[in-house]
């Protein structure tokens, strides 16, 4: 059956024109050189909680794959499928309100699986925590950057590139973000 | 000097070792005496404890992402998505006329005239030729009619556009195809697809609709002309 031709066959890239075409194992492919760091994204955005990453990050997939046709060929396929993701990851966490992404008493509390180890290494896992979710109060927009840049370690240049933004405004909103998070770092003192 | 939104750019690439010589000398002068970025040289350290570089999805990330992508595959596909939107949008023009073949259905209208017949096409099937009159850039309402005897799937729909044609939809991608693809199904008895086309330039044009079930092909093509044409007593032919 052909297809109509906004995308086809001839334009080299057959894994895009099956997915357009509803070809699960074809998305998949496409998807799977960047699903770790869309993951790691969904996991900063989230405040750590792998659980809520790891489901955002699957609704937002099904969702592009769904939408996949508004991806015209003009630029890469991993540049629109970043935006598609973030922009849904911003949707998703939108409807849950920052401190509930991780609560405070999650934060202080040891997971059911920790072993009994040396104070330090427990410490160093709380203080993780604890920065995760001091992250996750940030906005939407200062929580991405300090993500990408930060918690990833993403050039300016990178990051730029994933948002759709000059490195300039990367700069600038980085600065915001990590004032903000300095503030909610001497707010929270006793976490750390 | 440098500001400290300057100075605090370069606290990784400090932190890291990595700035050259005078770079690092100037960021360590400012944070000697701005405690406000020495304090964010502490938050960043805490940031970088905090890092996710590593992290991997859990080992059932691939298997849950699999089975919601076939369930949605399963109920939805690309093109059908484009046609369902489509049948679900009504035409744009109110006072759209109305064409219907197949079953040899005549609706008239002020500006519409029609006539209908069947001709031989390439492959030895027959197909339906309705001919109707139109008004140029007024989108024309559409419908396909089949009639079967069963219920059917998997029946093969096309429709195809000559250049002076374009659907006619508030959805831009689907506007600008010529032609337009998709599987779907048939009900017992009558079945009604409609679709709007704009005649975009004057001149004779040809709407050709396809359905194919197995070996067996349907089509009917529907030749708009458009009002100017009738005017300049442009003959269809």
């Amino acid at each position: 059956m052909k297809q109509a031709p906004v995308y086809s066959k001839d334009s080299g890239d057959n894994l895009v024109f099956k997915a357009r075409n509803g070809d699960v194992s074809a998305f998949e492919a496409l998807v799977v050189a960047h699903r770790s760091d869309l993951y790691r994204f969904a996991l900063g955005m989230s405040g750590g909680n792998a659980d809520i990453a790891s489901d955002a990050l699957q609704e937002a997939l099904v969702k592009a794959f769904l939408n996949i046709r508004s991806f015209r060929g003009d630029a890469a396929f991993s540049t629109w499928l970043w935006r598609v993701i973030r922009n849904e990851i911003h949707a998703i966490y939108r409807k849950q309100k920052p401190g509930r992404l991780v609560s405070l008493e999650d934060t202080l509390e040891q997971p059911e699986d920790a072993a009994p180890g040396p104070s330090d290494q427990v410490l160093r896992e709380e203080r993780i925590r604890s920065v995760r979710y001091l992250v996750a109060k940030l906005s939407p927009k200062l929580r991405e950057i300090i993500t990408l840049v930060d918690l990833m370690e993403y050039s300016y240049e990178e990051t730029a590139e994933k948002l759709g933004i000059s490195v300039g405004t990367v700069r600038s909103r980085l600065f915001r973000a990590r004032e903000k998070f300095s503030r909610l770092v001497e707010k929270y003192r006793e976490l750390f | 000097m440098k500001r400290c939104k300057d100075i605090q750019s370069m606290l990784s690439d400090h932190a890291a070792g990595t700035l050259p010589g005078d770079g690092a000398e100037a960021v360590q002068q400012h944070l000697d005496t701005c405690p406000a970025c020495r304090e964010v040289q502490k938050n960043l350290e805490l940031l970088s404890l905090a890092s996710i570089g590593q992290e991997e999805p859990p080992e059932s990330f691939d298997r849950q992402l699999h089975m919601r992508l076939a369930q949605a595959a399963n109920s939805f596909s690309p093109a059908g998505r484009l046609a369902g939107q489509w049948w679900r949008r009504p035409s744009l023009a109110a006072a759209a006329i109305a064409v219907a073949f197949a079953l040899g259905i005549a609706i008239g209208g002020g500006f519409m005239q029609m006539n209908d017949h069947q001709t031989n096409i390439d492959n030895g099937a027959m197909a339906h030729v309705t001919r109707a009159t139109v008004e140029t850039g007024k989108p024309v309402t559409v419908r396909l009619v089949f009639s079967s005897d069963e219920d059917i799937s998997d029946v093969a729909f096309d429709i195809e556009l000559e250049p002076g044609l374009e659907f006619a939809t508030t959805d831009s991608e689907i506007a600008a195809m010529k032609v337009l693809q998709w599987d779907g199904d048939l009900k017992r008895g009558r079945n009604e697809i409609p679709f709007a086309v704009t005649v975009a330039k004057p001149g004779r044009w040809v709407v050709t609709a396809r359905a194919q079930y197995h070996d067996a092909t349907h089509e009917h093509r529907i030749v708009l002309l458009s009002q100017k044409d009738i005017e300049n007593n442009v003959h269809a032919p």
